[in-house]
């Protein structure tokens, strides 16, 4: 140490500098590949899954069931705070832990105690989907992948865009979105569906209405007389044209007596993952059959009329 | 009150309430005015505005009627029962166990068997809890106080609250459906289920109404009410029969309403003094007209948007809860 007193003190600075240097780009490169990841969301689950980083996925929620692969990963609990088994998740050895913050943040808290890297990967608008996947291709490096995926998605988003964007308003068909039957609950614009059906071509009958999902009366539904009626394929129980056309007053809408009803895979339009395309051109199609003549994406159906 | 007042007092509050069915068909998201709905009614051919009139909110009003009926004559009868005035139509463990009923139901996905389904489950899971309330307080001591059934009301409610809590936190996907079905309202019914649950409540609080004398020899207290003669084991578990169907029933329809069942009565005691006989009618009929127009603020006060009308009468019935607490508290300071 004596012998490089004096002027060999910048020296062991630099030697220092470069020590941590070295080290913190060695950590960077570790947590810049992560090998065992749990995702607490489904649409983070489907998305890693989209960027060929399924495999590397060791625990996912209860409700990650897309694509079939995620239901064989092991399962942490549910997606909210009081049902996030925090054992399980340790126990899985993560490197990355994804979470999408809402409803997470006591778990998110307790992760980082323990030392775990989580990060939060904000997704829940339509929009959100091209900065989540472009977020989670530099956590998982998977930029190319992430590049391309959402490029795609985006010339499939434009197609239906370019469609319908010159169409006039009385050329888009008044949608109504149930959301839920007892109490009748539907989607404002600001919801994924929401945005969907705007982008799809369509005018939500709802889109004014300043909460999220907000409870309505049957006669404001009757009243805004819509001509297509969207649903997912749950409620509390089993969703078809026929158990919608049973609810009280509808049954005269114009869209049930012209069997205009589209049941289809709630996930779809709730997850904003890589599938929002599909659930675009679905309600694109189904809106407009002339315009954008795709067939019907696996995963959904179209309700037979009554 | 003379018999003469009295008469006079229930042919004004069914005035009152004819008068609030007829401006609750007016009262809505849909805007209909009082000339298009005289042409709607005489006309036959279909439409959207005769649909909204004569499915949506013919239905819904008679429903409220019934309901708030339904809530207000069961909540005279266990108020008169308990001699409590805090007692309602829940008090003895009605309402945990129609979600218990309704959990069930959901959790076996029973709603698959048909519509009916989850509100008959409700039905049998209140009918359920009362009678194993009435069974443990009847056992405890040897005969059934009022006080007894009380506590085991409490009791089994706690017991089967946790039960759903622990069902509900075990399949938390399907919380958000017993949620929204206890919270319920009357927005979404149909004729069909007035025709089975309306005779049940017509039934339910005719029963209460015959038996509204024995429930005045009770509310002397056991003793006198023995000394005077009266079976009174064999009397109260009449009068609880009665006033669980009317409860179940009115709960399958509706869902949870609070509120009404309480105040009701108070009001009617007000009115009417303290014998049983007036004091149910009367409060049927207000029980009837708070929910008719709890109702109607529930379906215009945000249109389109629907507000869940146990809240609009919890927010009506929590002050007037209130008021009367004060207006007793001064009562006892006179003393």
């Amino acid at each position: 140490m004596k012998r490089i007193s004096g002027g060999g003190r910048p020296a062991l600075l630099l030697l220092a500098v470069l020590l941590v240097m070295v080290l913190a780009t060695g950590r960077a490169d570790a947590a810049a590949v992560p090998k065992r990841v749990i995702s607490l969301a489904p649409s983070l689950t489907e998305m890693v899954f989209a960027l060929g980083a399924g495999d590397r996925l060791v625990g996912v929620t209860t409700y990650c069931n897309y694509p079939p692969a995620a239901k064989r990963v092991a399962k942490v609990g549910g997606l909210a705070d009081g049902s996030l088994d925090l054992e399980r998740v340790m126990a899985l050895k993560p490197d990355l832990v994804l979470a999408i913050g809402d409803g997470q943040r006591r778990s998110i808290d307790a992760f980082r105690r323990l030392g775990l890297r989580v990060e939060i990967v904000h997704s829940e608008t339509f929009d959100d989907v091209f900065t989540a996947l472009t977020q989670l291709g530099s956590l998982l490096g998977r930029e190319a992948a992430a590049k391309g995926l959402t490029a795609e998605l985006s010339r499939r988003v434009e197609r239906v865009h370019r469609a319908v964007a010159a169409l006039p308003p009385a050329a888009r068909p008044r949608v109504f979105y149930e959301v839920w039957d007892r109490p009748l609950m539907t989607a404002n614009r600001d919801t994924l569906i929401g945005r969907l059906i705007d982008l799809a071509g369509g005018v939500n009958v709802f889109a004014d209405i300043a909460s999220h999902y907000p409870q309505v009366s049957p006669e404001a539904v009757v009243e805004r007389r819509p001509e297509l009626i969207v649903a997912p394929d749950h409620h509390a129980s089993v969703v078809d044209a026929r158990t919608l056309a049973r609810q009280p007053g509808l049954a005269s809408l114009p869209a049930i007596r012209n069997g205009r009803i589209l049941v289809l895979d709630g996930d779809l339009v709730s997850r904003p993952g890589p599938r929002v395309a599909d659930a675009l051109e679905l309600l694109a199609h189904t809106l407009h059959p002339d315009l954008i003549p795709v067939p019907l994406v696996a995963g959904t159906r179209k309700a037979p009329a009554p | 009150m003379k018999g003469r007042g009295f008469a006079v007092l229930v042919a004004a509050l069914a005035a009152a309430l004819l008068l609030a069915a007829t401006g609750s068909l007016m009262v809505g998201s849909a805007a209909i005015p009082i000339r298009r709905m005289l042409e709607l009614l005489t006309a036959t051919g279909p439409s959207l505005e005769r649909t909204i009139l004569l499915e949506l909110r013919l239905p819904r009003i008679v429903l409220a009627l019934l309901v708030g009926a339904a809530l207000a004559g069961a909540g005279t009868a266990y108020q008169g029962l308990f001699l409590n005035p805090l007692a309602d139509p829940f008090v003895i463990g009605a309402s945990s166990g129609a979600a218990l009923g309704a959990t069930m139901a959901i959790l076996l996905r029973a709603s698959a068997w048909g519509p009916a389904a989850l509100p008959l489950a409700a039905f049998c899971g209140s009918l359920a809890a009362v009678g194993l309330v009435y069974l443990l307080g009847s056992a405890a001591g040897g005969r059934s106080s009022p006080l007894t059934l009380l506590l085991a009301g409490a009791a089994v409610s706690t017991i089967v609250g946790s039960l759903v809590s622990l069902l509900m936190i075990l399949h938390d996907q399907s919380l958000s459906v017993l949620f929204n079905w206890l919270l319920g309202g009357l927005a979404t019914t149909t004729w069909r289920e007035i025709a089975w649950g309306g005779p049940m409540i017509a039934a339910g609080v005719l029963s209460i109404w015959l038996l509204a004398r024995p429930l005045d020899a009770l509310g002397l207290g056991d003793e006198t009410a023995q000394s005077l003669g009266l079976p009174v084991a064999r009397f109260r578990l009449a009068i609880v029969l009665a006033a669980s169907l009317t409860t179940a029933a009115a709960v399958a329809l509706a869902g949870i309403i609070g509120f009404v069942g309480l105040v009701a009565p108070h009001a009617a005691r007000l009115l009417v003094g303290g014998r049983n006989a007036r004091v149910l009618p009367v409060s049927c009929l207000l029980g009837g007209l708070l929910l008719l127009l709890a109702d109607d603020a529930a379906r215009s006060l945000a249109r389109p948007q629907e507000i869940p009308v146990s809240i609009v009468t919890s927010l009506v019935g929590g002050p007037f809860f209130l008021f009367l607490l004060r207006r007793g508290s001064r009562a006892r300071e006179a003393r």
